[in-house]
């Protein structure tokens, strides 16, 4: 039995591995978020307030950190919307 | 017949001390007077009189507007001369107006013309780099990103009328390419860096360290791109590799080495080498080709070898800076060029280029490298005479990048090589302490 055990380790090993391993999303999907080329050629012909932004984020709970895209009106909106949560708790 | 005689009488005067001498033309709004106009402030700026070239240039607008009418492209020649004058008067918000209506114009006439659409396109992105090279002026960084996204809208505009992988995408792909090696130059500028002397291992290191940037690694990653899909483009008709693109792949390489990838782009190097052999181009040609180094980036995107061969001039490498404000980087193209200021001077330098690693000026992670194998730096003439100047040529030199020269695809040493370094114009050049 232990020697089975023994045998089959490199294989749970290997079906552990296989099961934390992420598969990219395939046909096109949402998820996929654009390059810094199309980013930048998007903003160069929209308003500004329409403009976005992508830079990495690390999401609550994880360290891994991923990149996010966001429209720039969005994401001023919500630094002053903390900036003024935070001006209450602390006054 | 009264309305018209008074007219006369109002108008001749004024024309006549106009152009102080036989008149001739018969109305203030006649045609081809917007050409005298144009042709009389270009001696208006020679003489750098730019006051008097300026209005003379507002007038020719004026008249191109009456005749072929408000949105006609034919004011952009006298409106381009505007700018000009206003620019070098120092006159940003101004130039900043007429830059937008130049857009503007610009803009209306794509429903009616395409390809002078292009046209007007790039003709106001030379005046807006012109705009970005003043090292006077304070939102010169603006200028470059507005040039930047012009071409990027010429870049939809292409995509949308001609298709994504229409050949005539390359050369505005290159622009943005460019666009952002002019970017990243900037933070090379000395008020970014922090002067520097450190010990180690009793050795001196005297330097400028480095302010850390994500813009610097968006960048290179939008030129790689812009790049990868610039091969992609000119492969795309043929199935067997062509000399366009097997010329993309030394841009590639050049981008690489830029960044300080010297790994990827040795190996991309010996790719563009390959593929060069491969569509029959001989050996001792490619040897000839490649045994003459270039200041990187290239201002151009040569598409065949015989281009490339034709830009290769005998005697030392020429290099023109465009401006202090962008440190390193070469005058993108004549049309660029400053006129209406003195040119600072020039140095002869020799060198040698060796295959290996940039040596840093910095005993520190944060450094700028010299370029790639670049030693025994030596400057045989100077103009003007001044030996304060001679430091200022070494430091310049530092932070230009060299392509290797290749033999078989492999970088060689290369002794006793020749640059002729031409200050930008505007460059402060430091004063002989002796004199």
């Amino acid at each position: 039995m232990k020697n089975l055990i023994r045998m089959m380790m490199p294989l749970l090993i290997l079906l552990g591995w296989q099961a934390c391993a992420v598969s990219p999303p395939k046909g096109d999907s949402g998820q996929f978020t654009p390059t810094d080329a199309e980013v930048e050629q998007y903003n160069a012909r929209v308003a500004p307030e329409d403009r976005i932004v992508c830079r990495q984020e690390k999401p609550v709970g994880t360290y891994i950190a991923k990149r996010v895209c966001r429209l720039q009106v969005d994401v001023d909106a919500t630094s002053s919307l903390h900036r003024q949560q935070l001006r209450r708790v602390l006054n | 017949m009264l309305r018209l005689l008074i007219f006369m009488a109002l108008s001749c005067p004024a024309l006549a001390q106009e152009t102080g001498s036989a008149l001739p033309y018969s109305s203030v709004y006649e045609q081809r007077r917007s050409e005298q106009l144009i042709a009389r402030g270009l001696l208006h700026m020679e003489a750098k009189d730019f006051r008097a070239a300026e209005k003379t240039f507002l007038d020719a607008v004026q008249v191109a507007k009456v005749n072929y009418g408000l949105r006609a492209p034919q004011q952009r020649a006298a409106l381009e001369h505007l700018i000009e004058a206003l620019l070098a008067q120092q006159k940003w918000q101004l130039a900043g107006d007429q830059l937008s209506y130049f857009e503007w114009l610009n803009d209306e006439i794509y429903l009616r013309d395409f390809y002078d659409y292009l046209r007007g396109t790039k003709q106001l992105s030379e005046l807006l780099y012109r705009a970005s090279a003043d090292a006077d002026n304070s939102n010169s960084t603006r200028y470059l990103i507005l040039a930047k996204n012009l071409s990027w809208r010429a870049i939809s505009a292409i995509e949308a009328t001609l298709g994504e992988t229409d050949p005539e995408l390359v050369p505005w792909l290159y622009d943005v390419v460019l666009a952002h090696y002019y970017q990243v130059s900037l933070i090379k500028r000395r008020s970014l860096l922090n002067e520097v002397t450190a010990q180690g291992d009793s050795t001196a290191y005297h330097g400028w360290t480095l302010a850390k940037s994500e813009s610097l690694r968006i960048s290179y990653r939008i030129g790689r791109d812009l790049l990868r899909r610039i091969q992609l483009i000119l492969s795309t008709s043929e199935d067997s590799p062509t000399e366009a693109s097997a010329l993309a792949v030394l841009y590639q390489a050049d981008w690489e080495l830029l960044f300080g990838h010297e790994t990827a782009a040795m190996t991309l190097y010996g790719e563009a080498s390959r593929q060069l052999s491969a569509i029959g181009v001989p050996t001792d040609r490619l040897d000839l080709l490649f045994g003459r180094p270039r200041v990187l980036p290239e201002p151009v995107l040569y598409t065949s070898v015989s281009e490339l061969e034709a830009a290769l001039a005998e005697g030392p490498i020429q290099f023109r800076a465009w401006t202090p404000n962008y440190p390193g980087a070469q005058l993108p193209s004549a049309q660029v060029a400053r006129a209406d200021g003195p040119q600072p001077g020039s140095a002869l330098v020799e060198f040698t280029l060796l295959p290996t690693p940039p040596i840093a000026l910095m005993d520190n992670r944060r450094i700028i490298k010299l370029g790639f194998g670049l030693r025994n730096v030596d400057v045989l003439e100077l103009t003007p005479q001044n030996s304060a100047l001679d430091d200022e040529v070494r430091y310049q030199m530092s932070l230009l990048q060299l392509r290797p020269p290749l033999k078989n695809g492999m970088p060689v040493e290369m002794d006793r090589l020749q640059l002729r370094y031409h200050f930008a114009p505007q460059q402060a050049l430091p004063t002989n302490r002796e004199s």
